[in-house]
This record gives structure tokens, sequence and C-alpha cells, in this order.
């Protein structure tokens, strides 16, 4: 009887390429989540928070990140505005939500490093529209039920059209969403855009990436626009100078660099 | 004329049949009516008030709060249970359609903010509800050492907690097919189902709040007192007339001009504002008085020679009284026209309507009323022709009777009377120097009502419902940056919050100087503005990084040139809101003027203000107009201006009489009030146009004043007698409105109507026989021309 069923499940399992030419909408989420993006980084970010009036507000930052594993480091130096030039954030990311994310700040005018709590994923990044589980390169795959909606063309690009609803009513509190939709390119597995929807079913926010490339063989988007229907307020994400697998030591991630500020020669 | 009457009474059922036409035509357009409670209404769309309440809401959002108050009076909110339910009803309040998810602000959607010995923590005031007795203090003590939480989301004295709530923005709400109301009541139903459990009570207070329940009120108002008028003036016709017809035909009358003018008002897209209640009552009220004069005349040739043909009848009345009817129509809509100068939409449309319907009735009165008479058998009173027949018009009933007294003792003493009523006007003024204005848009419900005790606890225990907006333009980037800017921020509101009636102010300041604290291991003495411009901006930036993208949108623009300070006040009445104002502008002009910062006031609180001051500065100018309105009108329609003066003086005496009753008896001026004044003046002004006419045309016969005046008295008099009952008893069903300045009002007018029908029949016969005036003495060849 166990032998049988083994048999049936392995035969599904081979054939399964062959009946249905579609993966599943979580077999995507997991192609987008191990793309690969490099062991390490540095990237220039520029963000643009534009108010419902239309009034900008600018600021420059460079930032370093470095995989260790399932966890990450990263730093990120505030070029500008000049008032706060040299504000810097090292936050330490650990797996999964057993281990609290370690982070510390460090503002020039009060010359005093503090370490500072870590925010919450439905938090917004930074005074964003980005939450800090938009900003992952994929949500936690496993607190979603994935749905394949359909494949269409979007732009020039075919695309997957997956459906993601967080999977209780706690979730949704905590991530502000009751669905999320993903534009995903069949080439390279980027999504190229996210509809958000909140906890009453209305419209909330839209994402859409642009310009995307390949540098260094890693594909990147150089814009990311998050819109919050809602409010009319949207934030703007432009990225430049990057610099994947340059070997980034654990020094950079310290709070004494934090101190230091960013200098470029430093990096070579 | 002649002709057009002829024509009627000739064509009567063609004549009912247009009419009829005409108006189930605008009755059909009532559906579209919509209502409008809106506070800013009153307030002309370029005044700067408006303006500058625009503009904050362009840049700062500001919208108005719903205020939902828990309170638990034994031992406080810090216990497990009331805060379960607080936490619970925060996330029911959240999803409410039209409710901003994000906006809802309580301690248990707040993050507490804090410094360590190391560094920042940013965690929620209650992730969880504590159980223990440590838990419930620490959080106590955390929203206690929060002072931009502490009145706000909390009382300070424990003993309540606030749940905050934005509505989305119109616009948004229309897009849903919601609207304030809707959302008002599903919040306010799922307060009532949590107010089932346990051992809190309950409030929901703020500008949405009243302005929906003002909207619910109008509807029910209107519900209430249009059906009771109507019972009431048929009661007061049947008992005056005896008859059918003289129910049917003067409701037919004020039945059509209502509709009409609410038709008309409904299809033109203006909508129902709180002043418009007034228009059915005011219409009922007036309309009847035109088909009143015309069955008074038409009864009275009947006594006379009741053996005539109907049409006969019907030609001779309308010969004598078209001109009365069409002079005070003409003059009374006149007087409620000049409401359009007004400058402020609510009390211009229910001038422009009353005076619509107005004219309305003129034309029923006109056409239908001599159309159905036609139609009618000839009937009167068998006691009345006996007791006219025996001994004249005079002695046709009790009420001629006494009239017919009054205009003989006035004819022998009208020298006397002048004299007394002098006396009593020059007391009178005095009374009315004791009138002072006093308004609040939470006076429009009465004293007991859910909404007032609900308005009463939350301003009691927070830091009050009711903003005032500074609005400071620094004039470059980045000026919010500068410490002695914020500086003078801090020590404004310091100023302020000082002032009686202002409970606590939020800007920018609290939140640098909050900072400030926290990233140095709390410690009190660092609560400050820096001294570093940079600090201050890493201080923002940091703060930012806590919460939305938008959550300093209102107190300060993306530019950091603009801020709002919002001033929390505990009531709007209009004399508390004066000192507040006036403590705004000393303190804004002493610490903003001199460091070339531009400043302007705004605000729901604010707005509401101007709006009363409006109301009543126009109060004075209104009355005015009405008065010289109507003393054109009538100068110029009875060629006389000794005639338009006559007219006007009878209702002025009773006006001046009533402001003394209002002094005396502490009533204030607020816009129900001091509407009573014009509504009155144009009201009264009939009855002596109507007696006038009658004088003269009795005089003309009679060629003796002393015949004539009780005769005139005996017999207009007894319909103006009729039509004053019928006024006061319209008016006073304005005393079952559920607002507080309509009843006032009612109240009001009432009085004024008895005071000026009294005027009508001892003051202006006195004055006629003292004066001896040339439009009824020099009665000539051309004497029926006029």
């Amino acid at each position: 009887m166990h032998k049988i069923s083994l048999l049936i499940f392995s035969t599904m399992l081979l054939a399964a390429p062959v009946y249905s030419a579609e993966p599943t909408g979580l077999d995507i989420m997991r192609l987008v989540d191990t793309r690969d993006d490099g062991d390490d980084l540095i990237q220039k970010m520029k963000q643009r928070l534009i108010d419902r009036r239309g009034d900008v507000r600018e600021r420059e930052m460079i930032s370093l990140r470095k995989d260790y594993g399932r966890d990450s480091r990263s730093i990120t130096y505030f070029l500008a505005p000049s008032n706060v030039r040299d504000t810097a954030l090292l936050t330490w990311d650990y797996d999964g939500v057993e281990k609290d994310d370690d982070q510390w700040l460090y503002l020039p005018a009060l010359k005093k490093v503090r370490r500072i709590s870590s925010s919450d994923r439905g938090d917004y990044f930074m005074g964003t529209d980005f939450t800090f589980e938009d900003i992952k390169q994929t949500p936690e795959l496993e607190d979603y039920n994935w749905v394949l909606t359909g494949s269409e063309m979007l732009g020039d690009q075919e695309v997957w059209v997956v459906e993601g609803e967080p999977k209780n009513d706690d979730l949704k509190k905590n991530l502000g969403y009751a669905k999320t939709r993903y534009y995903i390119r069949k080439d390279n597995h980027m999504y190229i855009r996210v509809d958000f929807w909140d906890r009453k079913g209305q419209e909330l926010k839209h994402l859409v990436s642009e310009e995307i490339r390949q540098i260094d063989g890693v594909w990147t988007a150089m814009k990311g626009t998050m819109t919050n229907v809602q409010s009319g307020h949207r934030t703007e994400l432009t990225f430049s100078e990057h610099r994947y697998n340059s070997g980034l030591s654990d020094r950079e991630f310290s709070e004494r660099m934090l101190k230091r500020g960013y200098r470029d020669s430093g990096q070579n | 004329m002649k002709q057009f009457t002829a024509w009627v009474i000739r064509w009567p059922k063609l004549t009912i049949a247009t009419i009829t036409f005409i108006t189930l035509l605008l009755t059909s357009q009532m559906q579209h009516m919509k209502i409008d409670t809106d506070t800013e209404s009153f307030i002309p769309p370029g005044h700067e008030a408006t303006l500058n309440n625009d503009r904050m809401k362009e840049i700062f959002g500001t919208p108005d709060l719903l205020w939902i108050g828990v309170i638990r009076e034994s031992g406080g909110i810090y216990q497990s249970d009331t805060l379960r339910l607080i936490q619970s009803l925060t996330e029911q309040i959240r999803l409410v359609p039209g409710i901003v998810d994000q906006d809802v602000v309580s301690l248990s959607t707040e993050d507490n903010i804090y410094g360590t010995a190391d560094g920042m923590e940013v965690e929620p005031f209650m992730e969880r509800v504590p159980v223990d007795r440590a838990g419930l203090k620490k959080l106590e003590f955390a929203l206690k050492a929060f002072d931009i939480y502490d009145g706000f989301i909390v009382a300070r004295d424990g003993s309540a907690a606030a749940i905050l709530a934005e509505l989305e923005p119109q616009e948004l709400l229309l897009g849903r097919g919601l609207d304030k109301f809707a959302v008002y009541r599903s919040v306010k139903s799922l307060v009532d189902e949590a107010s089932k459990s346990g051992s809190e009570q309950f409030y929901v207070a703020g500008v949405p709040v009243a302005e929906a329940t003002l909207g619910l009120y109008i509807q029910e108002d209107m519900g209430v007192m249009l059906p009771l008028v109507f019972l009431v003036l048929m009661l007061l016709l049947f008992f005056t007339y005896r008859s059918i017809r003289g129910v049917v035909i003067p409701m037919l009358v004020v039945t059509l001009s209502t509709v009409a003018a609410l038709g008309i008002m409904a299809g033109t897209g203006v909508p129902m504002y709180p002043t418009g209640t007034m228009i059915p009552v005011v219409l009922m009220a007036i309309g009847v008085a035109d088909a009143i004069h015309i069955l008074g005349k038409y009864y009275e040739l009947v006594l006379i020679r009741p053996d005539r043909g109907r049409d006969e009848l019907v030609s001779e009345t309308m010969a004598e009284m078209w001109q009365p009817v069409v002079l005070t129509s003409l003059t009374t809509a006149a007087g409620f026209l000049s409401f359009l100068m007004m400058g402020m939409v609510p009390l211009e449309m229910m001038g422009l309507f009353i005076a619509i319907g107005i004219l309305y009735a003129m034309l029923v009165s006109l056409t239908l009323v001599p159309a159905l008479l036609c139609l009618l058998p000839v009937r009167a009173s068998k006691k009345l022709m006996q007791s006219t027949k025996e001994s004249g018009l005079q002695n046709a009933g009790v009420v001629a009777l006494s009239l017919a007294l009054v205009g003989h003792w006035v004819c022998r003493n009208h020298e006397k009377t002048l004299l007394l009523t002098s006396a009593l006007m020059f007391i009178a003024a005095a009374g009315a120097s004791l009138v002072y204005v006093q308004d609040a848009y939470i006076a429009n419900f009465q004293q007991d009502s859910e909404i007032v005790k609900a308005d009463h606890e939350i301003n009691r225990r927070f830091v009050g419902s009711y903003q005032r907006n500074i609005l400071l333009d620094a004039k470059s980037a980045d000026a919010f940056y500068d410490p002695k800017l914020l500086e003078s921020v801090w020590a404004f509101q310091q100023g302020m919050e000082s002032v009686s009636g202002v409970g606590g102010s939020i800007s920018i300041a609290d939140f640098i100087r909050r900072m400030h604290r926290v990233m140095n291991e709390e410690r009190e003495e660092m609560a400050k503005i820096p001294d570093s411009p940079d600090l201050i901006a890493q201080y923002l930036l940091l703060y930012s990084f806590s919460g939305a993208p938008d959550d300093f949108a209102e107190v300060i623009d993306s530019e950091y040139r603009q801020a709002n300070i919002r001033i929390f006040c505990t009531s709007d009445n209009f004399i508390d809101g004066t000192h507040v104002e006036a403590e705004i502008n000393r303190l804004a002009h002493h610490y903003f003027d001199p460091i070339g910062v531009q400043w302007s006031i705004a605000g729901n609180a604010h707005v509401g203000h101007v709006q009363t001051e409006m109301i009543t500065d126009n109060l004075r100018y209104n009355i005015m107009m009405t008065i010289f309105t109507i003393f054109l009108f009538a100068w110029a329609m009875m060629r006389s201006l000794v005639a338009g003066l006559f007219v006007m003086v009878p209702v002025l005496a009773a006006v001046i009489l009533n402001f003394a009753i209002m002094g005396v008896a502490g009533v204030t001026i607020g816009w129900g009030s001091s509407m009573f004044t014009s509504v009155a003046i144009c009201i009264g002004v009939d009855y002596a146009i109507h007696l006038l006419y009658k004088v003269r045309h009795e005089f003309e016969r009679l060629r003796d004043i002393r015949e004539a005046l009780p005769l005139s008295l005996a017999t207009t008099g007894k319909t103006i007698f009729f039509n004053a009952v019928v006024v006061v008893a319209g008016f006073m069903v304005l005393l079952a409105s559920q607002m507080p300045p309509n009843q006032q009002m009612g109240l009001l007018v009432s009085a004024a109507m008895l005071s000026s029908f009294i005027a009508t029949l001892t003051v202006l016969p006195a004055l006629i026989m003292t004066a001896q005036p040339k439009f009824i003495f020099k009665v000539d060849s051309r004497g029926e021309s006029l």
C-alpha cells in the first residue's frame, strides 16, 4: 500500500512538468526568492518623497550590504541633505522571527551612537511609502497563500500574475494588507509591478519597478515607485553606482564604521 | 386686473387645472433634495477664514476628528477589562469603511518612543493588555511621561481614554457611496454595542458628530413640524370659519406654495441648510394670510348682501382685495429678498425661497381661490347673518364687537395712546440694550441631549474637541530647523495653554523636544529645543523613521517652510472664543511679528467663531436693509411717503419691545434669534398695510374717521386678529423642534406678532387720528387708482 502510493506520487511528480505547463504560485515566488542578488552590494540610493500636493523631499544615501547565509548586515550613510549628512544606520538582520534585528544609529550633531529598537514588518521603511516587508527581495513566503491567477503581457514583458493573501487576520493587521498581487517577469523572475489592498479590501498602494538591467551579472531594478492611492503620497527610489560582490569585509558593518562615516576610498 | 379676475371667474376649472399641474410638476423635483449641515457653509466662499481653512486642509490635511471617549468613573481606565474593550473597539473602528485605518489613534495603536541608557526604544504602548498591577502601572506611567499624548488619548486624571478617528476626505467618501452621516452611524452602532457590556460610559463627539446629528434633526424636524403646523392651522381655520371651505381653501394655498418653493429649491440643486427647516413653517404661517383676507372680505360681503350671485360676490371681493394681497405679498417677499444681501448662503437661500413661496401663494390666492369660490355655493352662518342684519358688521361676533370698542376708545384717546406707546418704547430701549451675542454650534442641540452630554464629558476630560490652527509661514525652505523660531513656537504654545478654554496644543516643537529628551537618556532637563539646526534636522529624520511618511504632515509641510500649531479648545461658545482669539492675536503679534513669520488663524472653532460674528454683525445691517426695502416698497406702491412710514411704525414698536423682552429674559443673540427680527418685520408689516387700505376705503365711503376706524377694526381688524392667531400658532409649532435656535425663533416671532398685532390696532389708528395724513383724508376723484 505504502509503496503503491509512493509510486503514484513519483509518477505524478515526473509527469507534472508535462501535464501542467505552468508552475504554482508558490513555485514562482520561490523562483523570485532564490534569484541571485549577489553576496554583497554597494549602491547609491536616492529617495524622493512626494506628497499629494507634489512637494518633494529628497534624500541621498549610500548603502552597503553583505549576506551571512540567510542573515545579512547593512549600513546606510546619508549624503544629502547636508544637515543630515553622515547620519548613519547599521542593521544586523536575522532570518526568521525568533530573534529581533539589531540596529544602531549615529547622529553626527549629537556625536553619539544609539541603539534603536527594531521595526515591525508592517512599519514604514525610513518614512517612505515602502514598508520593511515591501523593501525586501520577497515577502515571507510561508505567511501567504499564493495563487497563480494567470499570465499576461505587461508592457513588452510576459509576466505571471501571482496573488498572495496573508494567511490569517493577525498577519493582515501586522502587514496592513489583505491581498497583494505580483506581476513577475518570466525571463528573469523579477517582479515589475505589485498591487496592494488594505484590510477593508480597498486599493491601497502600487509599486512599479523600472529600468531593469543586468549589472555584474545580477538583474537589478534601477528605479522603484511606490504610490499610496489613498493618501496621494508616493516615494521614488532610484539606485545607481551598483557594485556587486566586491568582497566587503565584516569591519564595514561595525559601530566604529558607523561613527567614522562613509569614505569612498576606504572601500578599495 | 379686473380682466384677469373676470377670466378666472369665467374659466374656474381651467384655472384650477393649470395651477394643479404646475404645482405637481414642481413637487416632482422634491426627491432631489439634499441636506447640508457643513459648519463652513455659512461663511461666504471668498472669506479669509474659509481661505485659511482651505489652505490648511490643502497643506496639512487636518480633518475634523471623531472623538470616542471611554470613561470609567470607578478606578479609572487602567484596568484590564476596560483596556481590552478599548483595544477591541479601536480595532473595530479601524475597519469601518470611510475611516482611515492608519489614522485611528488610541492607546492601543500608538507607539511609545522612549530613551534608554544606550539608545532609543520604539514599541507599542500596549501590544498586549497588561493583566497584573505592575503592568497596568507601567502603562499609566508611560502615557503620563509622553506629554504629547497625555490629555489627548488619555485623560490627565486617568479616568478616561479616547479613540480618535479621522474620516476620509469628502470626495473619497462620495466615491465609495458613503457620506459623513453613514460613517458616523457605523461608528456609533459599534460604540453602542460596546457600551452594553460593562462599567464604562461611552461618548462620541466632534464636529462630524454635530454635523451628522444636525442633519438627522433636520429630517426629523421636518417630519414632525410640517404635519403639526398643518394640523394646528386646520384646527384654527375650522374654529374661525366653521366651514369646510374655510379650512380647505387656505390650506390649499399654503400647501401648494410650500411644496412649490421646496420643489424649486430641490430642482435648482440648492441643499437644505439648518435654516431651511424654517421655510415651510414661515410659508405656512404667511401663505395663509392672503387666503384669510380674501375669505374675510368674501364673508363680509356675504353677510351684507347674502342674496347676490356667487360670480358677482367673488368679483367684488377680488376687486377690493387684489391690491392689498399683491401689496402685502410683494413687500413681504421684498423683505425676505433683502436676506440676499447678507453674504451667508444658508440665510440667503432661506430668504430667497420664502420669497418665492410667498409669490407663489399670491399667485394661487389670485387664481385658485376665486376659482374655487365660484364653484362653491354661497353659504354663511345664520346667526352671524342675523346679528349683522340687526346691528351692522361691527356686531358680527365677539371679536368684531371688542375690536370696534377698541377702535372707539383709540379715536377718543389717540394722544394718550401715542404718549403711552412712546413711554413704553423708552423703557423698552433700555431693556433692549441688555441683549448680547452668545452662540455655539453645540447650542443647536438641547441641553439634555446625548450629543451635548458627550461634548461636555469629552471636553471636560481631554484637551478639547474644538480646534484652532495657527498657520505659520516662515517664507524660506528649511526655516523650521531654526532653534530660535522653534523656541518662539514653543513660547507661543505655552502662552496659549495658560488661556482658559484652551486644553492643549501640538506643534512640531513638541516632537523635537520629545526626541531630544529620548536621545539623552530621558533626562528631564533635556526636554527642550536643541541649539543646533543640524541636530533638529537629524531628530526629525529619526522621528520620521518611526512612523508613516505623512506623520508630520499635520504639523509641518514638506519644505519645512510652513507649520501648523494645533490649539485644542474645550468649547466653541462665542464669548470664550472671543477671549481665546484675542489671546492668539496678542501672542502671535508678540512672538511671530518680530521674527518676520507670517501667521493666520484657521480651524473649525475659528470658522464657527467668525460665522457667529458675521451673523450677528449682519443682524443690524440686515434689519436696516429689511426695514428700508419694505419702506421703499410700501412708499412706491401706496405712492405716499407718509403711508410708507405709517406701515413701519407698529412692527418697529413690536420689535423694540421684543428686544427688551430678550434683554430682560437673558435670551442671547445667535443664528436663530438673530433672524427673528427680519422675519417679524416682514410678516408684521402686512397687518398695517391691510388696515391702512381698509381705513382709506371706509373713510372714502363714510367720510367720517370716527366711524371708519371702528368699522375697519371690526372687519379687517378681525381678519388681522385671525391672521395673527394663525401666525402665532404656526410659529409656536417651532417649539416642537429639537433645535433650540428654532424654538427661540418660534417663541420670539410669536411674541413679536402678538405685539405687532396689538400695535397695529392701537398705535396705527392713533397715529391716523393725530396726524390726519393726506393719503387717507384727501381722497379725491382719483381715489380708487392709488
